[in-house]
Parts: C-alpha cells; sequence; structure tokens
C-alpha cells in the first residue's frame, strides 16, 4: 500500500510538471524576438496579404489564449503540430532525428557509465594515493572542457593529424552501403562524437562513484568484511561499490534524459543529424511548433527518468518509500 | 593494494584497446569513405568532386522557397539540377548565354517569344516544352515572393507551339539581359497538383532538366547529384557531385587540406584562416574580386539625429574604412561607394568619396549645432540636447561585420558620437533590418551580393511610400530616385540607362541613407592535384552567379 501511495505521489507530481512544462514552452518562445511568419519567407518583399495567409494557416493570428487552447486541444489528441520550416507535421520531423540521437546518447552513456564507475571506484578505494590522484585530475579536466572544444580538438587529433576517423556526420556521403556496411559506417562515424561524449560524463561519474567510495569506506560493515579476512577486491566490488552506487543509479537516470538535451554541442560540432542540430536549427527558424515539440520531449524524458529512478530507488533503498532516510 | 593497481591497469589498457581495435575495425572504412573519390577520379567519366558546406549553409528541404535562393547550398543544387530558360555567363563578359531557351526575340522589350531546345528533356524522360514554362512562368511568382520579380511578372503567357513561348510583361524589361533570369523550370506533369501551394510538394525527387540529376537527398548531410548522361548540352566532366554538410567551418577547412572535399561551397574563407591553407600540398588559393557589399543603413524612420544628412556625413566621415579593410578583413577587401561594381561600365566613377577625416566629421557636426555642451566626449543634439548615441545592429553569424562595429564604435568616439552595438541572430537581424518602421535600430550593418546584372538591388532604395517597403532597410523616400530607377528599369537604349544609373548613384551618395563601405575578396583555397577547370567569376569559384566551376571541372590527368 505503502509503495502504491508512494507511486501515486510521484506520477501524479509528474503529471503537474510535464503540465507547468507545456505552458513554460508555449510562452517562451512566443516572448522571444523575431516573427516566426516573416523568417518563414526571408524575402522581404513579402506582402501584408501574405504574411497574413499564413498566419491564419498556423493559428498565429488568434490571441495567445487562442493560441495555447489550440496546441493544448492537439496535444491531447497526441498531435504536436505542423512545422512552419519544415512543412512537415511535427512527430515525422522529431521521428526522423530521434533514433540517430537515441544511438549517439546511450552508446555513449552506457561506456561513460561503465569507465566511470570502474575507475572512481579504483580511485575511491585508494584514496590519497597517486593512482587517485591522477584519476581526479583527469577526472576534472574531463569534467570541465566544453564539448564543444573537445570536439574540435578529436576533429584535429583524430579526424585530421591521424586520419583515423571521419570529420563529421553519420554515414560517409554517397557510399551506397547498405545493411552490415551501412552499420560498420554509422559505427564508424559515431566513435568521435560518442567519445566526446563520453570523456565529459566519464569525469562526473568518476567524481560521484569515488565520493561516494570514500564515504562508505569507513562504514562498520568494510571493517567488519576486513576483519573476517575478506580478500580487498571481494571488499570493493561486493561491499564497498554496492552501496556506493546508489547515488550513481540517480544519476544515470537523470543523465540519460539530459544528454538527450545536452547533446546539441556534440552533434553541431560532428554534423551528427540528431535532435540536438534540430533543436539549434529550429531556434533559429523561429519554428514554435517544432520547438514546443522537442522541448516537450526534452521535458517528459527529464521527468520520466526522474519517476522511474524514484521508484527504481525505492525498490533498492526501502528507506526512500517509508522516509526513513530523512530521519 | 597490488589487485587494485592492476585493476586500474586493465581498465587503462582496456581503454586503449578499445580506441585501436576501433579504429582497426574501421580502417576498411576510412578508405570507402576518404579514398573511394581519389580512386573513382582516375576514370574520367565517374570522376566524383566534393563540396564542403557548414551546417547553417546546408539546405534541409528541396521545397523550392528558401532553400533556393536564401540558402548557399540551394543556390548551387538548384541550377545545376534545373535549366533555366539562359543563364549568366562567366567572367569578365557576364554575357546572358542560351540555356532552355536556344534563341529570344522581342519587337518592344515588352512582349518576348522564346524558342525552346527541341532535345531537352526531364530527368523523368518527359520533353520539356512551352507548357513547362508557361506553368512555370503562371505558379512560380505566386509560390512566394522570392520569385516575384518584374521580369517574371507576366500580363500574358501563350504557348505558340510545343518549344516556343510568348509572354507580355507586365512593364517593358531594359537592358541587355532577357527576362526571365535565375528561374528554374518546373516540370508541369510533376507540379500540377501542388500548383497552388507549392510549399505543400517536398520535391523529393527533384525532377528538373539540368547537367546534374539527384541520385540522394539526406537532410542535413549531403546531397548526392549524378551527371545526366541524356542532358541537352555539354555533359559536365564528373560523374557525381558531393554537397557535403560539416558542423563547423573548422572541420570543413581539415576536411579541404585531407583532400575529402575539393573546393568549399560558397563563402569565402576568413581571411585569418588563409595561412592555413599556404603551403599545404595539393592546394591553391585563389583570390578573386568579391561580390558581396558591406553597408550601413541609415534609419530614417527614427526620431533622433540619425534622420539628420549631416550627422549621416559626419558619420562617413569619421569611418576609417581602410583600418577596418585591414583589422577585420586582414586586407583582402577593397573600399566601396555604390551597389555597383567598380570594374562595371555603369558604375559611376565621379561619386563623391567620404575619405576618412576626423576633423571634416567634426567640424560638420560643429556647423549642425552638434556641440558637446555637457563635456563628456559625445556631442549633444541641439534640438532635444540629448548625446548622440546611436544602436548599431548586426549579426552575430558574421563575424567580420562584428569587429567593424567594434571598430566603428572605437572611430565614431574620435568624432563625438556614441555607439551602442546590438548584436544578435542573424534571423532576428533580418527581421530587424527590413522593417526599419519598427525602429529597433538606428545603424545595421547590412550586406548583399548584387552580381553584375542587378537591377533588383536598386529596390533597396524604392522610396518606402511607394512600393519600397520591403528591401528598403532605410525608410529611404524620394520620389526623384524613384522616377530614375522606373526608368532604368524599362530603358533599352543602354546609354540612357547608363545615364539613370549614374543619376541613382548620385542621389543616393548625396542623400545617403546607405553608406556604403566596403566590397569583399573572395579567397577560395581548392584542390588542384585533383581536378583542373575551376572557374573565377566576381566572388570566387563556387557562388549564386557561378555554376560554371561544376560544369568545368575535369580531373587531372
Amino acid at each position: 500500500m505503502k509503495t502504491l501511495i508512494f507511486a501515486l505521489k510521484k506520477i501524479s507530481g509528474a503529471i503537474v510538471t510535464i503540465f507547468a512544462i507545456v505552458i513554460a514552452n508555449f510562452v517562451i518562445f512566443r516572448v522571444s524576438p523575431g516573427d516566426p511568419i516573416r523568417m518563414m519567407f526571408r524575402d522581404p518583399r513579402v506582402s501584408a496579404e501574405a504574411l497574413q495567409r499564413m498566419r491564419v494557416k498556423f493559428g498565429l493570428d488568434k490571441s495567445m489564449w487562442g493560441q495555447f487552447v489550440d496546441y493544448f486541444k492537439q496535444l491531447m489528441h497526441g498531435n504536436l503540430g505542423f512545422s512552419f520550416w519544415q512543412k512537415r507535421p511535427v512527430l515525422d520531423v522529431i521521428g526522423d532525428r530521434i533514433v540517430q540521437t537515441l544511438i549517439l546518447v546511450v552508446t555513449a552513456l552506457v561506456i561513460a557509465t561503465i569507465l566511470g564507475i570502474i575507475l572512481g571506484a579504483i580511485s575511491g578505494w585508494k584514496s590519497g594515493s597517486k593512482t587517485d590522484r591522477t584519476i581526479l585530475s583527469v577526472s576534472l579536466v574531463l569534467y570541465s572542457v566544453p564539448t564543444f572544444a573537445m570536439g574540435i580538438l578529436l576533429l584535429l587529433v583524430f579526424g585530421y593529424v591521424l586520419l583515423i576517423f571521419p570529420l563529421g556526420g553519420i554515414s560517409s556521403p554517397a557510399s551506397g552501403f547498405t545493411g552490415f556496411l551501412y552499420a560498420k559506417d554509422v559505427l564508424w562515424h559515431m566513435v568521435l562524437p560518442a567519445f566526446s561524449i563520453v570523456l565529459w560524463y566519464v569525469g562526473e561519474y568518476i567524481l560521484l562513484t569515488r565520493s561516494s567510495m570514500v564515504e562508505v569506506m569507513d562504514q562498520d560493515y568494510i571493517v567488519t568484511a576486513r576483519a573476517k579476512g575478506l580478500r580487498e577486491s571481494v571488499i570493493m566490488r561486493k561491499h564497498a561499490l554496492r552501496n556506493a552506487l546508489l547515488p550513481v543509479v540517480t544519476l544515470s537516470g537523470v543523465n540519460f534524459a539530459f544528454a538527450i538535451a545536452g547533446v546539441i554541442e556534440a552533434e553541431t560540432v560532428f554534423s551528427w543529424p540528431g535532435i540536438g542540430r534540430l533543436t539549434y536549427d529550429a531556434v533559429m527558424k523561429r519554428d514554435y511548433p517544432l520547438l514546443q515539440g522537442i522541448f516537450l520531449i526534452f521535458a517528459v524524458s527529464v521527468v520520466l527518468a526522474n519517476l522511474l529512478v524514484d521508484l527504481i530507488y525505492s525498490r533498492i533503498d526501502p528507506r526512500i518509500k517509508t522516509g526513513a532516510a530523512h530521519d | 593494494m597490488k589487485n587494485e593497481k592492476k585493476l586500474f591497469f586493465r581498465v587503462l589498457i582496456l581503454m586503449v584497446i578499445l580506441l585501436f581495435s576501433t579504429s582497426a575495425l574501421f580502417a576498411g572504412g576510412k578508405k570507402e569513405g576518404a579514398a573511394a573519390p581519389v580512386q573513382a577520379k582516375k576514370a574520367v567519366s565517374n570522376a566524383r568532386f566534393n563540396v564542403g558546406f557548414t551546417s547553417e549553409e546546408a539546405i534541409s528541404t528541396l521545397i523550392p522557397d528558401e532553400s533556393w535562393q536564401y540558402v548557399e547550398m540551394g543556390c548551387i543544387f538548384w541550377p545545376l539540377v534545373y535549366d533555366q530558360l539562359w543563364i549568366m555567363g562567366p567572367a569578365p563578359d557576364y554575357k546572358p548565354i542560351p540555356m532552355l531557351a536556344s534563341s529570344w526575340e522581342t519587337k518592344d522589350h515588352q512582349t518576348w517569344i522564346f524558342h525552346l531546345r527541341k532535345n531537352a528533356v526531364f530527368h523523368d524522360g518527359v520533353p520539356v516544352t512551352a507548357e513547362d514554362v508557361a506553368f512555370t512562368l503562371k505558379y512560380l511568382p505566386k509560390s512566394d515572393p522570392a520569385w516575384e520579380f518584374p521580369d517574371t511578372d507576366c500580363k500574358s503567357i501563350k504557348v505558340i507551339d510545343k518549344y516556343t513561348i510568348q509572354f507580355t510583361l507586365a512593364d517593358k524589361h531594359g537592358g541587355d539581359y532577357p527576362p526571365v533570369y535565375w528561374t528554374p523550370i518546373l516540370p508541369k506533369h510533376v507540379w500540377e497538383p501542388y500548383k497552388d501551394d507549392m510549399h505543400s510538394f517536398d520535391n523529393s525527387q527533384a525532377i528538373g532538366s539540368g547537367p546534374f540529376k539527384l541520385k540522394e537527398f539526406k537532410s542535413g548531410q549531403y546531397i548526392w547529384l549524378e551527371r545526366n548522361d541524356s542532358y541537352w548540352g555539354n555533359k559536365p566532366n564528373v560523374g557525381t557531385v558531393v554537397l557535403k554538410t560539416y558542423g563547423n567551418s573548422e572541420a570543413e577547412y581539415m576536411a579541404l587540406k585531407k583532400g575529402e572535399i575539393d573546393m568549399i561551397g560558397y563563402n569565402s574563407i576568413d581571411p585569418l584562416a588563409l595561412k592555413e591553407f599556404k603551403g599545404v600540398k595539393g592546394v591553391d588559393v585563389r583570390i578573386d574580386p568579391g561580390i558581396t557589399i558591406d553597408w550601413l543603413s541609415f534609419n530614417l524612420h527614427k526620431k533622433n539625429a540619425i534622420t539628420d544628412v549631416n550627422v549621416r556625413k559626419a558619420i562617413m566621415y569619421g569611418i576609417d574604412t581602410k583600418r577596418l579593410i585591414s583589422v577585420a578583413f586582414l586586407g583582402y577587401a577593397d573600399p566601396a561607394d555604390s551597389f555597383m561594381y567598380k570594374e562595371l561600365p555603369d558604375h559611376d566613377p565621379n561619386l563623391p568619396q567620404y575619405t576618412y577625416n576626423v576633423d571634416k566629421a567634426k567640424s560638420i557636426l560643429a556647423a549642425s549645432g552638434y556641440k558637446d555642451t555637457d563635456g563628456d566626449g559625445i556631442v549633444n543634439d541641439p534640438k532635444t540636447g540629448k548625446d548622440v548615441v546611436f544602436e548599431l545592429l548586426g549579426p552575430s553569424d558574421w563575424s567580420i561585420e562584428v569587429k567593424m562595429i567594434t571598430l566603428i564604435k572605437e572611430q565614431m568616439k574620435d568624432i563625438g558620437i556614441g555607439i551602442k552595438p546590438k548584436i544578435v541572430d542573424l534571423d532576428t537581424f533580418y527581421d530587424f533590418w527590413y522593417a526599419p518602421d519598427k525602429d529597433e535600430f538606428d545603424i545595421a550593418i547590412g550586406n548583399e551580393e548584387p552580381g553584375p546584372h542587378a537591377d533588383w538591388i536598386w529596390e533597396f532604395a524604392r522610396s518606402w511610400n511607394n512600393g519600397g517597403e520591403g528591401w528598403n532597410c532605410a525608410y529611404y523616400n524620394n520620389a526623384t530616385f524613384d522616377n530614375y530607377l522606373d526608368d532604368m528599369t524599362v530603358q533599352s537604349d543602354m546609354q540612357k540607362r547608363k545615364a539613370d544609373l549614374f543619376k541613382m548613384q548620385e542621389i543616393l551618395s548625396k542623400d545617403l541613407p546607405y553608406g556604403f563601405l566596403v566590397r569583399y575578396k573572395s579567397i577560395n583555397p581548392i584542390r588542384v592535384d585533383q581536378f583542373t577547370g575551376y572557374t573565377s567569376t566576381m566572388g570566387g569559384v563556387s557562388t549564386w552567379i557561378n555554376p560554371w566551376s561544376y560544369f568545368n571541372v575535369k580531373p587531372v590527368q
């Protein structure tokens, strides 16, 4: 019963958050400078009548409230609207790009999480040692370098000097590859953008895992395990790391959602045709429906990831749902 | 302790192995991606010409609106895939060259007859006929204002026979070029269902009749074109053209240096990047006269001192153009004084010159009552007593112009005028710049690429109250200018037309709705180890007036 009440509370909180985001999404883009209809034409000689026709076509002739009601009705029917810029349904436009982003983000985050946990655990376990200091320094540097700068550096080293990887894109242009060859080609193009994301996130995971490890190392159960004569590697893996992983689980869930939104820089530098690059273009074109659609997906994925983490967390650590952890 | 050390080193080794094994795994892929063009170039008929664009320059759809005229990749893609009735030839003459039309005739410069080639076919095998031209002229200008020009504004269109079309323009079409400039001829059988809303058709097959045909379009990634072997005219020397998108200009420059692309698709490179290409094996750098002219638009709709022509004159005398050129362009630009390029016969060589002269600028201001009454270094407006401070608008995307704004701000201090830079994104800039009545700027730095045949550029100065709203980004009104402009547009006597153009330039130079600053030089690095036959025009080897490089390049033997 407690679990059900806990889950219901979290779900209702998520619904309220998403509703608030829908409103914010709608308002924010409309108060930014620039007229989307004028931008749609680009030619400044467009007549007032033509502008008005387009305003009517896209419902921009209505009051803000009228536009919001239309938008909300559409949303309830699962319709995200029609892109001003691409002249296609928003869902189609996003659908074309989201897969590329998911492939990139999931691959990068899985690698970053595994590497970050291993290196963070070693660093925390050997806190104060040379190994710890080296890992800590490297992770701080990686965490501080902006993805954009790291991307350019990777392109320069691996794409230009060493000639190992391509300078951008998702596949070799005009290759005619299909099937396995195409998949291999995409993987080859994905190495550098994924690596740039890995390098950024791995630092974060290392730092978090390390600090958790340092905390649990002083716990009684670790002392007990040592007193029992268990090997250090067993204590680290089976006793310390398991407990230290709780905050990492939280971060992984939230990071996944944020990474989809935060991949803009990597996609821009590496010309990866995903949702990040689409967001940048949609902002430039003041494509309200597309922006609303993209940001709604970003927001929903963050909220859902949070909700999922909360629910999983309550299974892993029962103190959460009883509130004992705060007592 | 030893175990952790071991684990640590194992992880490190794993990472290194991972990286190198990935490289090894994809070593084959590298060859496919980078070396294939080189291999292909051995055979003339299959040679692949690779051209780079940045993401901002790439088209995201094949819809014929912004993708044709306002996006760099579109300016190249459309003329390669779609034939026009005629095309402007390369430098130095820029003569009209028959394309789909083998000849044309007119008696009064208002009614025109075009005779079409009988052997031209669209990429799907359907012959090009007068019906297609009539369809294009009737519906394309209605689809988007980007297609509305006086030379396509037809009162009547008559298909005389399968290969002959006659149309009567709303007004006479003057000058020595025929009408219907830079207009793709669309296949009626493809577009007819969408004739009333051409934006609703995604045009995914892009059926044209041009020398190249579309093989594959991947939005935001690349356009793959193949030579049209059924083309009526001279076939291109390369089998494939790939227009590839890069995330930024740094990646694009690296791609050219390593041979992944052979040419940069549109814009001149930044002068700062020039040294990167010097000494690179297989790369030559061409420097051509530019096509882009930068100018200041003074917003005459504002209710402040910018409407005083003496203030505008003082500003122009206060700008050290030579310094702008040496600092912002590293010397790769020339001073400009008109919309007309100096080497063209229609350029008036006797225009008043606003040569940098701080004392003269100050004396003009003082004589007009602008004095620093509060001792803050900024002159005060004699009407309001307020400091004369102007907002100078520019787009963040144009790094050179942003540098110029910074320099102009410093130079204006010397004559006692304050400048507040207002830097916005490019789309917002255009939104503000083309709407001076919104009062979003006092001065704006803008540019255009008129080219050698550019009657349209003078519309920037047509009176706002006489149909100029749209391109007029100064809120300028001058009926005398309009009279000369109207006459020039319809004038077929070239001497009279030239006299009109001289008068128009003189008026603009005196009234100063626009203050002309500089003309870019075009800096184009090209791979000469792979291809020869690049064609230069003003603006370089690949610009909106120049598809010739694509038609003419051939592999190095």
